[in-house]
């Protein structure tokens, strides 16, 4: 699957319990009735995508929508709120108030800010053309913001918004008390809990924790995943909500404990063992986040940006250091040769580690081996790809192994006819 | 500041000649003096001077950084407790030499370790006078904070040994004193004839405040305001958002105080001083901010940003703003890491294979015996005697990386250590130059500090 398109949810409205509707969207956008009107959760990412959403929600509804609740403030989850004021206005509706946690501003701007690193970051982790200059329809700011907890009340029920900070500091969730209905937004993903994603800032898996905690006291007799089928079984929501946040616990003491006794990042990455009964839970799934990634963050939430090494304290320009590396190499041709060995041996990633010595290097008549070693990183990196359970890995590498071979980020999957998505 | 723990650093301390000043209150302010802990130096967190009535009823004493001494109609609120033993004991003391009242309120200043070691001191001298027992106040996160530092009590000792260079003791969880009060925004303290107003000010740590005495125009900054460059991105500590540090000081900013006392050093009245002491870090982050921003959007890295950004000198080589604890450097790597994730963008490093298999697969790779890896530090060495010490570096890390019994590896690292010292006098700031020096030591299999004595005495002031 390439792209964003594991993102996108394409089923028509269900109806989880009177007037409460799972309605497809970037993750499982919700619609439900309280009598007054529809509050919508997830206005999904615009134009075909969220036309599809409005039209299942007209399919079974003719109540103006009221509200828009923003999940979390992450690129296309709300790329479409624009369009629902549309639809608002075509049916003659008062525009909708849209409600967000209070991060989401902060969040919102910064995305704006930092355009031209969304733009790097999202095209190598999701494989697909991303704006620099994002259009003015999205990050739409909310009307209302709220910190713990947000209550639309409504003639038949009351949507209860409350701050469940997870994947982003600013994620909500929604309760609907008369139905015991919980969404759990990004918090609740049936799958492993995404936190220390290689490119993201941090996301605090104790928090998150924390955050399942109190949902599973909540008792919920549905529980609606971000991605995926909601649960209706008691025992099945007990395990989906408790089994990550006991895993996420156990993996913080594990790496703490490892952290006291003086070892470092990577020792931990490799010595910390996983039990099963917590790790091979049908809900701790490895596909998107993965325990690599976990460890990482703890070790970020403990520790600084430096890796202990003095020699990275204040370093050298990056290509004068690698430069002077390679010129040092006794024998450059010997270390792609051991990288070649260790590839053909099976050793994929020890082999990328070796050939590592050589890439860096600006290619020079001098300096022969680093073209021949750029393309053996490149063939490495589809094998290494291939390997990987985490989507994010695998796409982040198949991005590097194109850029090694000076193609646009993408062409492998337009090569098989993939069609990319496109954000905007 | 000081990111924990208090432990002896060498430095000239606080306007000392360089000779064997403030070693006097001991190595550890937390734990009985250790006469072999602090040879010579003095301690880089504590302070020796006191200013009283800096405006009526209000005292900058000596603790671990400054402490605040307030007194209202119905007691004295002290900021920041010291570090216990006999600085604190000394504290406690000089209060006395200038007031009778009892004390009203212990107010944290911040959560970091060593700066409150010494609240059951202050309890147990109210106690003794027959005095009821004083409030403990703090911004909320004070709490989570203690608990951390409790719970990663090896890792602190790690980091706080390496940092302040000396044998630090693993913290008794009894100096953690939760506070009995805690407030998220803003705290008001009746005082009678005066409000203290406590307004939470994140900035180093979340959990800082700085207090604030209408009536007079006072500002106490707390960890917010320095004489010197925010100590933002530290090697060793977690995230410090440079923005918010540069809200936090507009904040302060807008109450226009027209006396503010630092975290470190005297008092600031000169009018000129007190805008500046806010007005120029907030421009000098928010500088930075803009410049790594545009660069992370022209799809720069990290190492390649630190090396391109020139830094204004109408702004950073302000007296406020001297790199003498934190460095631009460092606030260029937290404005990257506000921004990005842990990962170097080299699909090499997502995954790897533990350490010590890579090492001896490089080690391998690179050298077919002895004499390879020898050239190699021959290269090293030519590129430090030409002047690069630093490059040298990288290039000696190719041998000195390997495994322990790989050819070269022990003369490499003894090489590396020598490297280390030299780059020890290139850089400004006493945080790298510890780091240099402790990691120096390790690999010459020497303890953590034990050679203090020939550390480079810096020219140190927090003033």
């Amino acid at each position: 699957m390439a792209g964003t398109d594991i993102l996108m949810q394409k089923n028509p409205a269900v109806q989880w319990a009177p007037g409460v509707w799972t309605i497809g969207g970037q993750g499982n956008s919700l619609a439900v009735s309280n009598g007054d009107g529809l509050v919508l959760v997830d206005a999904g990412p615009g134009k075909e995508v969220t036309a599809r959403m409005i039209s299942h929600v007209r399919a079974v509804s003719e109540l103006p929508v009221t509200h828009i609740v923003y999940s979390h403030g992450h690129v296309g989850y709300n790329n479409g709120a624009e369009d629902w004021f549309d639809e608002a206005r075509a049916r003659g509706d008062r525009p909708p108030c849209v409600v967000a946690h209070e991060r989401l501003p902060h969040r919102y701007r910064r995305y704006r800010e930092t355009g031209g690193l969304q733009a790097l970051t999202h095209t190598r982790q999701f494989r697909s053309p991303y704006p620099a200059d994002p259009p003015a329809r999205w990050f739409r700011m909310p009307d209302v913001t709220f910190r713990d907890e947000h209550v639309i009340p409504g003639r038949t029920r009351d949507v209860v918004v409350m701050h469940a900070p997870s994947e982003t500091d600013d994620a909500v969730a929604v309760w609907l008390p008369d139905v015991k209905l919980l969404w759990g937004g990004c918090a609740f993903i049936k799958s492993l809990p995404n936190a220390g994603s290689p490119f993201r800032t941090f996301r605090d898996p104790i928090r998150w924790a924390g955050t399942l905690e109190r949902f599973l006291a909540m008792e919920p007799a549905i529980l609606v995943p971000e991605f995926g089928k909601p649960l209706t079984d008691a025992a099945e929501i007990r395990e989906a909500l408790s089994v990550p946040a006991k895993a996420l616990r156990w993996l913080r003491a594990q790496v703490v404990e490892r952290m006291n006794r003086g070892m470092g990042e990577l020792e931990i990455l490799r010595d910390v063992e996983l039990p099963a009964e917590l790790f091979a839970n049908r809900y701790m799934k490895p596909g998107y986040g993965c325990p690599d990634y976990l460890i990482r963050e703890i070790w970020r939430s403990e520790n600084g940006w430096w890796d202990r090494n003095p020699t990275s304290l204040h370093p050298s320009r990056p290509q004068a250091a690698a430069d002077a590396r390679y010129d040092a190499l006794p024998d450059p041709a010997r270390v792609l040769a051991k990288a070649r060995a260790l590839a053909d041996a099976g050793e994929v990633q020890r082999a990328l580690q070796v050939v590592d010595l050589l890439v860096a290097a600006a290619p020079s008549p001098q300096r022969a081996q680093v073209g021949p070693a750029r393309e053996l990183k490149a063939a490495l990196l589809d094998r290494r790809a291939a390997q990987m359970t985490s989507a994010v890995s695998r796409q982040v590498m198949q991005s590097d192994a194109e850029m090694l071979r000076g193609q646009a980020i993408g062409d492998t999957d337009r090569a098989r006819g993939d069609t990319p998505f496109e954000w905007t | 500041m000081s990111d924990s723990h208090p432990c002896a650093a060498k430095t000239a301390a606080n306007g000392a000649s360089g000779a064997a000043p403030t070693a006097a209150a001991g190595a550890r302010p937390d734990a009985a003096p250790r006469p072999d802990a602090a040879p010579r130096g003095g301690r880089l967190l504590i302070a020796s001077d006191t200013f009283a009535n800096v405006v009526p009823g209000v005292h900058v004493l000596p603790g671990q950084g400054n402490t605040i001494a307030i007194e209202t109609a119905r007691g004295v609120v002290v900021v920041d407790a010291g570090p216990g033993g006999r600085v604190t004991a000394a504290l406690i003391a000089k209060l006395r030499e200038l007031t009778d009242k009892p004390v009203s309120h212990l107010v944290y200043s911040h959560g970091h370790g060593g700066y409150n070691y010494g609240v059951r001191d202050w309890i147990a001298a109210a106690a003794a006078r027959g005095e009821p027992r004083p409030q403990v106040v703090a911004q909320r996160g004070v709490r989570a904070r203690y608990r951390r530092y409790l719970e990663t009590a090896g890792l602190q000792q790690w980091l706080n040994s390496r940092q302040f260079r000396g044998v630090v003791p693993l913290p008794a969880a009894e100096l953690y004193v939760m506070p009995d009060l805690a407030f998220d925004e803003r705290l008001v303290i009746d005082g009678g004839d005066r409000d203290v107003e406590l307004i939470a000010a994140p900035s180093e740590t979340d959990d800082a405040l700085a207090v604030w005495l209408a009536s007079e125009r006072f500002l106490y900054g707390g960890a917010a305001v320095m004489r010197s460059i925010p100590n933002v991105g530290t090697p060793l500590r977690t995230m410090r958002d440079a923005v918010r540090w540069a809200r936090t000081l507009e904040t302060l900013h807008a109450l226009r105080p027209a006396v503010i006392a630092t975290e470190f050093g005297a008092p600031i009245t000169d009018p000129k001083d007190v805008e500046d002491v806010l007005r120029v870090p907030i421009a000098g982050l928010r500088w930075l901010r803009d410049a790594v921003v545009a660069r992370m959007n022209a799809g720069m890295s990290l190492d390649d940003i630190v090396h391109d950004v020139e830094l204004p000198d109408a702004i950073f080589g302000h007296k406020f703003m001297r790199p003498i604890y934190g460095a631009p450097e460092y606030v260029i790597r937290d404005i990257w890491r506000s921004e990005n994730g842990w990962w170097d963008r080299n699909p090499t490093t997502l995954h790897p294979v533990a350490p010590a298999l890579a090492a001896a697969d490089l080690h391998e790779a690179m050298f077919g015996g002895d004499a390879d890896a020898q050239a190699v530090i021959a290269r090293a060495k030519a590129l430090a005697d030409a002047g690069d010490t630093q490059l040298a570096l990288h290039v000696l890390d190719l041998v000195a990386l390997g495994p322990d019994d790989g050819a070269g590896v022990a003369q490499a690292r003894a090489l590396k250590a020598d490297l280390l010292d030299a780059r020890a006098v290139q850089v400004p700031t006493v945080v790298s130059r510890n780091l240099y020096r402790s990691a120096a030591e390790e690999l010459r299999g020497q303890p953590i500090g034990s050679t203090r004595a020939q550390d480079p005495i810096g020219n140190f002031s927090w003033d």
